[in-house]
């Protein structure tokens, strides 16, 4: 497995972040032991709160940088690549 | 009263807002997260109604520990109804009930916090939630 804990993913699905995916987005973060941190257009917010997901306002075709830490981060990373490759499961 | 029990939260708004709202959290998180929440509908503001319907809400609602009433518009009377039925109850009451406030009440441990900091956390939420951000040109 890779030992990635950051890196730059690209929203793909029509909805963008939007109040759904950033729910789903959270609650995979939640479920590990680390830190999660996600920045777009220089603003980095804390990735498991959805209401600073949302800050983030990121639409279709915009990119995020997610950084984790702590334990688990790289499976964090890798949890939240999958989720975010997969369209938030809306494609 | 066990260390178990969750402080309680209330929604009251004008019109169907509180339950649409609520709803509307639920879709987004779950229902699981929201477990518990009352959500009380004004309708149109029959005062002699709305204050009945509080006061039986409000103990269901209080395990003990308190109850966290979350209402749309300060002083308007589904607020005022609210803070009238409390009675010698502990109850706090935030105004301005928008969707943000309901997905902190979401991420936040009811069984832990303590009613004061829960309505501290819900109200910085809420507040931060209002924005500005204004495009094209202007004239």
């Amino acid at each position: 497995m890779s030992n990635e804990t950051e890196g730059d993913l690209d929203i793909i699905n029509d909805l963008g972040l939007h109040a759904r995916a950033a729910s789903k987005l959270v609650k995979v973060a939640n479920s590990y032991d680390a830190g999660v941190f996600v920045a777009h257009e220089g603003r980095e917010v804390n990735g498991k709160s959805i209401l600073g997901v949302l800050m983030l306002a990121c639409a279709k075709g915009s990119t995020i940088h997610v950084r984790c830490d702590g334990p688990q981060g790289a499976e964090a990373y890798k949890a939240i690549g999958d989720l975010v490759r997969d369209g938030f499961g809306e494609m | 009263m066990t260390d178990a029990a969750e402080v309680g939260v209330v929604l009251v708004g004008h019109g169907r807002t509180a339950s649409e709202l609520l709803a509307a959290a639920e879709g987004i998180v779950g229902p699981d997260a929201l477990g518990g929440i009352i959500a009380v509908d004004a309708g149109r503001g029959e005062t002699p109604r709305l204050g009945e319907e509080l006061c039986d809400v409000l103990e269901q609602a209080d395990a003990g520990r308190g109850v966290l009433v979350v209402v749309d518009l300060w002083g308007a009377s589904p607020c005022s109804c609210a803070q009238l039925q409390a009675g010698s109850r502990r109850v706090t009451t935030l105004s301005g009930l928008n969707l943000a406030i309901l997905l902190k009440l979401a991420a936040l441990d009811r069984g832990t916090l303590e009613l004061p900091a829960i309505a501290e956390a819900c109200a910085d939420s809420g507040r931060r939630a209002v924005q500005i951000k204004s495009k094209g040109s202007e004239t």
